[in-house]
């Protein structure tokens, strides 16, 4: 046994070391002296976007030799865990890819750039450039902008008679979308169930949903710049009645509060959803793949077109698509020098920059960078495009709300929205008893 | 100067045995402890933590979801631990009088598939409690005429269904030992009962279970402390919903430190927890402890 | 003495067919119970290797199927072509390997000392040491961040990798356990011999320690080969990172690309088969070797 495992061992050794030997010609560059590290922590926005990044940085590093770049590419899921470790324990990396969020303002350790790039602000579509603002500063530079909004299966809504593109056009209302959700309800051709909505209701992400409606029913802010919380009246409540509504008629599954985002997808996938939430333009993408996989053979399933619909709106109120955009920001380590941050600020500037147009296009996204936008082709269908382009219109600007109500509001989402939601999908609660917790819980935790 | 000669020439022996595990300990996981308690005492800011005294132990006895995640902690250990052991040393009893290869069979069949991550059993369980009737457990419910059940969308049925999972994982480890401790005990003793007709039940009270002892302990303690500090399977699968009816004790802390950085409560959090873990510990080493030779 | 056979034989001619037919039916019971429990608990790793060979490229959803509907390795080419595997299974098996090694000699050594040597502070140290165990990780995973990462600034290596995992106080327990469990005897023998305390852990503890050490390593091993987040956090380039942090390079934003992800953690899964196998054989040694002399 020790003889097994010594081997295994001595085997592994030899390996690393003729590994790491091969190392130093890559890292020392005695032409160009000693070498400014930048670190960048980002997320595989997209399947392809490490090698759109690795040509980002190459073309980087050519303009500026005497800088290196180390970039990570981290997963979803963990990525996340391992940027906030790292941030409180005061080494975070240089340019981090998320929103900036409240709890980073707070450390103190995110950067704010506006007064270090001067008029490039200019370069980005205005929208874009507000939401990674905090209070007074400007924490970073958007990579695109996000679309969450609603989608259809293309298929199913033409055998209904749907006029997708009048909807796509004009929005249409609560009322408008129960009767024809309700419509399509029924057991399809092969007997299975097939649901007029699918939407995720379970962990983390179950307050989608609830969110998505109040938007549409003149609730734009859950707080107001002024740190008024307004989840605490009839219209929150008629949204919460009219979730009810949709799971009693059979409109939702009745199994909602247990589908996440996968089963949610699988039903669409199966032709059991003719509408779907949250959908996103890159969506046309991905079926568009997954389409060509099942004609290779290497998918079994059916295969589905996407189509991009607004949310519905409660009439008499505006329209709204949510939104927002992520993208860069800096940072700096608890010693930071000032050449440092302004060799960091080149690369968030370049990994934001003309070039780096391209992870918004394959995401189905007009480009936030002006000058890439003037001549944006878009790879997504041409009236998945269109609808996208209407629907950006009804992003709202952010509330601009301050770090510490952010911070409120934080607390508000995961302490009472998403347990809320939880139980009114599941039909524990009722809408008067959750507008009875909204308000008790908000009034604690907002003061107001 | 006599006395420390002595001392070393009858000790430094036992000392130089666990010198370097202590050295490692010290270093990196009594100074991070050591840290973390003072942590706990503060409100947690990179740059500028703040001296709060017993601020967050406070907030935390106030929070109505730390009792809610207590009382499902203690739940989930009482409805896991004494049945897992239970059906550890049952299954191990079952494949212990079979042949060699038979139980390196089972061995290997239950002790192989914990080297699966939790994110590809986490994809499997949800199959298995998918809340249409597509649902693995659903279907076969279904041909009883049982309606479906949103085993993880329901407050009442969420965090049973956590705790059915870890009926089925997880025993491999335990059976191995608990193998090996069977085949230590000497034949002669069981011999020695057969001289005296005693029944199985007797042999297995009298001579089987004193004698697995140690073992017992062993799965035991570290049963506890991992059934206390579970973490991974409600992090996969429920996120702590609904309505906090899966929310423990770890998960809460894992939520305060990673999405509030609220790190002096979570640290605070913390330390209650390893008190009661320790208590408990302590119960067990009192009832179980006993050095056995054979 | 043959009188009594004879008598004892006739008795039980009935007795015996009636013990022989209940032995049948207690043996087709304990089959069943045990081939059910085997096969929920494999389900998750057959659908795995199924899984593995079905080329389902970068998919938002993923159902299990009973039966393979399509057979293709290309999942495997591209687990091997498109990504650094070789360089991650070879980091893998150096962590995991230096880490089981060094858990092997230190948790054996200090498991002996609290088990089996006498000496002042003995329970205070090892109780200590176990206290610390209780605290969940998720309140010291700064400060000891700190402590590798920005105090001894080994980020990126593979020593931050193996560094808070060396001796775990989990294996020394385990280790107290199984040396507490052996001859006392044995040891005063030696010791009568003349023999040095390292000399008698050399010479006659490890070697009747065997099925322990065995248990230990596949546990050590088995445990820090699936260790993910300790190593994701502390490495940066890929040509550093584990299999287990690679795998999870495999999930992207809203698909996930499943085959490729079973394959890699088939992979992932065969160094740990092998290792199971080519040390099964100790497990089975029992005590008895050493108990012989006791």
């Amino acid at each position: 046994m020790k003889k097994a495992l010594l081997t295994l061992l001595s085997a592994a050794m030899v390996m690393v070391a003729g590994c790491s030997s091969q190392e130093p010609t890559a890292t020392t560059n005695p032409a160009s002296g000693e070498k400014d590290v930048v670190t960048v922590w980002t997320y595989p926005v997209h399947n392809d976007y490490e090698p759109e990044l690795k040509k980002l940085l190459e073309s980087f590093q050519s303009k500026n030799p005497n800088i290196e770049v180390k970039y990570e590419v981290l997963s979803w899921a963990e990525g996340p865990k391992k940027f906030d470790i790292a941030l409180n324990a005061g080494n975070p990396p240089d340019i981090y890819f998320d929103k900036p969020l409240g709890k980073y303002v707070d450390t103190g350790l995110l950067v704010d750039i506006k007064d270090m790039i001067g008029d490039k602000a200019n370069n980005y579509e205005p929208v874009a450039i507000d939401y990674m603002k905090y209070e007074d500063g400007l924490y970073g530079l958007p990579l695109y902008m996000f679309l969450h909004v609603w989608g259809g299966n293309k298929a199913l809504m033409e055998k209904e008679g749907i006029d997708y593109v009048k909807i796509q056009k004009e929005g249409w209302t609560w009322k408008e979308f129960k009767e024809i959700a309700q419509k399509v309800t029924k057991k399809n051709e092969k007997g299975e169930d097939q649901y007029g909505l699918v939407f995720q209701g379970s962990g983390n992400t179950s307050d989608e949903l609830l969110n998505h409606l109040a938007l549409n029913n003149g609730l734009p802010y859950r707080v107001t710049k002024d740190g008024q919380f307004t989840w605490n009246d009839d219209k929150i409540l008629d949204t919460m009645k009219y979730i009810r509504e949709l799971s009693d008629a059979g409109i939702l599954p009745k199994e909602t509060a247990a589908i996440d985002p996968k089963k949610r997808m699988e039903l669409f996938y199966n032709n059991q959803a003719v509408f779907m939430g949250r959908a996103i333009p890159y969506f046309d993408q991905m079926m568009k793949t997954r389409n060509a996989d099942i004609d290779a053979g290497k998918v079994q399933g059916q295969k589905v077109e996407f189509v991009l619909l607004p949310i519905p709106h409660n009439e008499g109120e505006k329209q709204v698509a949510v939104g927002g955009a992520e993208g860069y920001m800096l940072f700096k380590q608890k010693e930071t020098t000032d050449a440092h941050l302004q060799n960091s600020l080149k690369v968030l500037e370049h990994l934001t920059g003309d070039e780096a147009a391209q992870a918004s296009i394959t995401l189905g996204l007009p480009p936030v960078q002006k000058k890439a936008r003037e001549t944006y082709q878009p790879i997504i269908s041409k009236e998945n495009d269109e609808a996208a382009k209407v629907l950006a219109g009804y992003v709202l600007p952010p509330a601009g709300i301050s770090v510490e109500t952010g911070a409120a509001d934080d607390q508000f989402k995961a302490e009472v929205i998403l347990p809320t939601v939880q139980t009114l999908l599941n039909g524990e609660t009722t809408p008067e008893q959750a507008l009875e917790t909204f308000q008790s819980k908000g009034k604690m935790i907002f003061g107001k | 100067m006599d006395k420390w000669k002595q001392f070393f020439r009858d000790y430094g022996w036992c000392y130089l045995f666990i010198a370097v595990p202590v050295i490692l300990f010290l270093v990196f996981t009594l100074y991070p402890v050591l840290a973390a308690l003072v942590m706990s005492f503060q409100k947690y800011h990179v740059l500028n933590p703040k001296w709060i005294g017993f601020d967050n132990y406070r907030m935390m006895f106030q929070d109505e979801v730390f009792w809610k995640a207590m009382w499902n902690t203690f739940v989930f250990t009482v409805g896991t631990v004494p049945l897992n052991l239970f059906i550890t040393l049952g299954l191990a009893i079952l494949i212990f009088p079979r042949s060699t290869r038979t139980q390196t069979f089972f061995k290997a069949a239950f002790y192989l598939p914990t080297v699966m991550s939790g994110v590809t059993l986490a994809l499997v369980w949800f199959w298995i409690y998918d809340p249409t009737e597509s649902g693995l457990l659903n279907m076969f419910l279904g041909l009883f005429g049982i309606e479906n059940v949103m085993w993880l969308g329901k407050s009442n049925s969420s965090l049973f269904s956590i705790m059915f999972m870890t009926y089925f994982i997880n025993h491999g480890a335990g059976i191995i030992l608990y193998l090996a401790a069977l085949g230590g005990i000497p034949k002669s003793l069981y011999e020695a009962a057969d001289i005296d007709h005693a029944s199985e039940w007797s042999k297995f009270k009298n001579i089987t279970w004193p004698l697995l002892k140690p073992t017992t302990l062993y799965l035991l303690v570290t049963s506890i402390i991992l059934s206390f500090q579970v973490f991974m399977s409600i992090y996969l699968m429920t996120q702590g919903g609904p309505n906090f009816a899966t929310t423990t004790i770890a998960y809460l802390i894992y939520e305060h430190a990673f999405v509030y950085y609220k790190f002096g409560l979570a640290a605070a959090e913390s330390f209650v927890l390893g008190f009661i873990i320790i208590l408990a510990s302590i119960a067990q080493f009192k009832f179980m402890s006993s050095d056995v030779e054979y | 003495m043959a009188e009594i056979r004879t008598a004892d034989t006739q008795m039980s001619t009935a007795a015996l067919q009636k013990r022989e037919s209940k032995r049948t039916v207690w043996r087709v019971i304990s089959y069943v119970i045990l081939s059910f429990w085997v096969l929920v608990t494999i389900i998750p790793m057959y659908w795995m290797v199924v899984t593995s060979f079905r080329d389902i490229g970068f998919s938002a959803t993923f159902t299990p199927e009973w039966f393979p509907s399509s057979f293709s390795i290309a999942t495997y080419i591209r687990f091997f072509t498109k990504t650094d595997a070789v360089q991650w299974l070879i980091n893998s098996l150096f962590v995991s390997g230096v880490i089981t090694l060094s858990n092997v000699l230190f948790a054996s050594l200090a498991g002996y000392a609290f088990a089996k040597l006498r000496f002042p502070g003995r329970n205070m140290i090892f109780w200590v040491l176990l206290a610390t165990m209780m605290i969940p990780a998720q309140a010291t995973l700064i400060p000891i961040y700190i402590m590798v990462v920005n105090v001894f600034n080994l980020a990126d290596t593979y020593i931050a990798v193996m560094l808070p995992f060396l001796v775990t106080v989990g294996n020394i327990f385990l280790m107290k356990q199984y040396m507490s469990t052996l001859p006392s005897t044995l040891i005063d023998a030696a010791r009568i011999d003349g023999c040095s305390e390292f000399k008698i852990f050399r010479k006659v503890i490890m070697p009747i320690s065997k099925p322990g050490v065995a248990v230990l390593a596949i546990f050590t091993f088995v445990s820090t080969w699936n260790e993910f987040f300790w190593p994701f956090l502390v490495t940066n380039s890929s040509g550093m990172r584990t299999i287990q942090v690679g795998l999870a390079t495999f999930k992207f934003a809203e698909t996930v690309d499943y085959g490729g992800l079973m394959a890699g953690s088939v992979i992932a899964a065969l160094p740990m088969i092998v290792l199971f196998f080519s040390l099964q054989r100790y497990f089975l040694q029992g005590i008895t070797i050493g108990a012989v002399k006791g």
